[in-house]
């Protein structure tokens, strides 16, 4: 269950830039999408070759071709979504959207940029992620790179409506929201 | 000394005095006899008021003054409200207002913002719909899983700026999405 100040402060921090706990489930809930998916994928084919031409295929002996298949994979599976919507699966799990370093809308270029800059973050221990934890504006290497940030961009409000509804459908606790107005802009809807 | 000249003088006097006596007499005599009612009959009012040059009489009058001697309050309270609204056309007058042009004034987004949302949902069955509409067993584990991530975030990033004994406020967002008095 939510507490009603925690929700206020979900509605009150969309369009902020998101912490490094948020960003980093996303990114395990990503890896962990897109590795299940060309796992299945890989397994399919082998399946299918198999069922065609009667031959088992061992993807280990095919490690150049593995390797390239994977990078291309995640290339289109974090480049794609994030130029279309600017949120990955993970991301939009977790209610986060990547924008420009403005706060303007992702194009198709700049998260071709991030993507491939994705990688340079991780090299020296993860050297390029530490300004997500340090950093003013909350930003990895690849952000600089990419000029891009990371925002809460979920529909706090609505899910605030959904919290109050069922505060008033169980009348036990008074666990109503304060009384005070709403934010003229509460949410960065995706 | 001119005798005939003071002669004349006096007599002078004592006619004018005779004079006067008379005509008192005869004026009042006249007043009497006159029936001021048949006298008005027989005057065409019309005919004098086309004389009158009121537009030049009206420039003579003190409008203000008069107006500070009309008692504002006992000439209302004399109306009967009722009857003049009776003779009002409602529809027509409604008909008459440009409703378009009266919006257009309005400012829809300050009235949203003075709509007591939590009172609304509370007072009406529109937080029943919205949660009957919306919610389900994925939408409220979604709901939770943000929430509590977004407090993990708060949780976090409060002690990493304690232990950085960083007391500056940062920069909230981008600044297209966060107004600068939120970040300032």
């Amino acid at each position: 269950m939510i507490a009603a100040d925690t929700i206020e402060q979900d509605v009150s921090l969309q369009g902020h830039y998101a912490g490094g706990i948020t960003r980093l489930a996303a990114f395990a809930l990503d890896m962990g999408a897109s590795g299940l998916v060309y796992v299945v994928a890989l397994a399919a084919i082998s399946y299918g070759i198999q069922l065609v031409t009667g031959i088992s295929v061992d993807w280990g002996n095919h490690s150049l071709f593995s390797v390239i298949t994977l990078a291309g994979w995640v290339f289109i599976y974090f480049a794609y979504p994030w130029a279309t919507s600017g949120k990955s699966l993970g991301m939009a799990v977790l209610g986060l959207r990547v924008v420009r370093s403005s706060g303007a809308l992702l194009n198709a270029k700049h998260a071709a940029i991030r993507t491939l800059a994705l990688p340079l973050s991780f090299l020296l221990f993860g050297l390029g992620l530490v300004g997500i934890v340090i950093g003013r504006e909350r930003r990895a290497l690849h952000d600089v790179i990419a000029d891009t940030a990371v925002v809460y961009a979920w529909d706090a409000r609505a899910a605030r409506l959904r919290f109050m509804a069922r505060s008033t459908e169980t009348p036990a606790p008074q666990a109503t929201v304060s009384s005070r107005p709403p934010r003229a802009r509460d949410a960065v809807e995706g | 000394m001119d005798p005939l000249g003071d002669l004349g003088r006096r007599v002078e006097d004592a006619v004018g005095g005779v004079a006067q006596t008379v005509a008192d007499q005869v004026v009042e005599q006249v007043v009497r006899a006159l029936d001021v009612d048949e006298l008005l009959d027989r005057i065409d009012v019309n005919a004098l008021l086309d004389r009158i040059d009121v537009g030049r009489l009206l420039d003579r009058v003190d409008v203000e003054r008069l107006i500070d001697r009309v008692d504002v309050e006992r000439l209302i309270e004399r109306v009967d409200i009722d009857a003049l609204l009776r003779r009002v056309d409602v529809d027509a007058l409604v008909g008459r207002i440009d409703v378009g042009a009266i919006v257009d004034r309005v400012d829809v987004n300050e009235v949203v913002n003075r709509v007591d949302l939590d009172e609304l949902v509370q007072q009406t069955e529109l937080g029943a719909i919205v949660a009957k509409s919306t919610s389900g067993l994925a939408t409220e584990a979604l709901d939770v899983v943000r929430s509590q991530g977004v407090g993990l975030d708060v949780f976090f990033h409060r002690w990493i700026d304690r232990i950085l004994r960083r007391h500056d406020r940062l920069p909230a967002g981008p600044p297209l999405l966060v107004p600068l008095e939120a970040t300032a």
